[in-house]
């Protein structure tokens, strides 16, 4: 999609899915996430420690996953809309080296301050079909008529 | 919260360590660590290319997820709790604007410690560490906050 396509608000009804946002993180990403964030946490990089602590395996940062569904929004919302507030829970622990389906569902639509804003259920889906992350998040969209 | 069996894990020690603030932090707004943010979400989207153009004190679009690059420093203080294992629990930003900054320009960070609750899990009693981040520009204008969970398990 072509980012700088702008979304608006009356784009979006209630109950409509953004398109998904697939990442495929491996043990390299784990990596480089750590390297950007400073986040050396030992149960992202040392496998034998991760399954001390009850893990299959290293584990992906959690923050990453929220950048994830971040990354959702800002591929879709074009210049003028922003994400005003998201929030996230980890479920479940989110191993490497398979595929994640980022998602989001508009539930509400609102208009607050002269601004629109339509707040979407968001999360990040594993392989298996469960929630690593869900949460949700309010964008902030412009309106046609302004 | 205790059990009936035994005490809450949250002494009045631990208790009065809530409202600690770490000392503020401050980071330039470097191409390379845009960069490197972009680069471990794969992140390829035409929107950030004005970054490969960008200069010292060029204004130009940021993922918001850049502000995880930005590590505020906690507060100086023990949390004793005889609780081995530490996940994240999750976190909630907000933000005002889209991001727009200039490469060059200074960003505080500042981190208080805002929250210490104990529950109980499936497999046992947990403590929930919730710290609250601050950013802001230098004159001031706050650019995102964040409230941060961990849980010690």
């Amino acid at each position: 999609m072509n980012v700088k396509q702008q979304l608006y608000w009356e784009d979006i009804a209630i109950g409509q899915e953004l398109p998904a946002l697939v990442k495929k993180p491996t043990t390299k990403t784990i990596v480089m996430w750590a390297g950007a964030t400073d986040a050396y946490g030992e149960m992202h990089y040392d496998k034998d420690i991760a399954l001390k602590n009850g893990f299959q395996g290293v584990i992906l940062h959690g923050e990453m996953l929220g950048a994830y569904l971040m990354q959702l929004f800002a591929e879709r919302i074009g210049a003028r809309g922003y994400i005003s507030s998201i929030s996230y829970r980890h479920g479940k622990p989110a191993y490497p080296n398979q595929a994640f389906s980022c998602r989001a569902k508009a539930t509400r639509k609102f208009e607050k301050d002269d601004k629109a804003f339509v707040v979407f259920d968001t999360w990040v889906e594993d392989e298996a079909g469960e929630k690593a992350s869900a949460g949700s998040a309010a964008i902030c969209l412009p309106k046609m008529s302004r | 919260m205790a059990s009936e069996q035994s005490p809450s894990l949250i002494t009045e020690q631990i208790k009065k360590l809530i409202g600690a603030e770490g000392a503020p932090v401050s980071v330039e707004v470097e191409k390379s660590t845009i960069r490197k943010v972009l680069a471990a979400l794969q992140d390829t989207d035409p929107f950030w290319q004005e970054l490969g153009a960008a200069r010292i004190g060029t204004e130009i679009n940021v993922p918001p997820a850049y502000f995880m690059s930005i590590a505020p420093k906690g507060p100086d203080v023990k949390i004793e709790i005889p609780l081995s294992r530490n996940v994240a629990g999750g976190e909630e930003w907000q933000f005002f604007s889209p991001i727009r900054l200039k490469i060059g320009q200074t960003i505080s960070a500042k981190r208080r410690l805002s929250d210490i609750q104990e529950k109980q899990g499936k497999s046992g009693p947990m403590v929930l560490i919730t710290f609250e981040d601050r950013f802001q520009s230098e004159s001031g204008q706050v650019l995102a906050l964040r409230r941060t969970t961990s849980i010690r398990l």
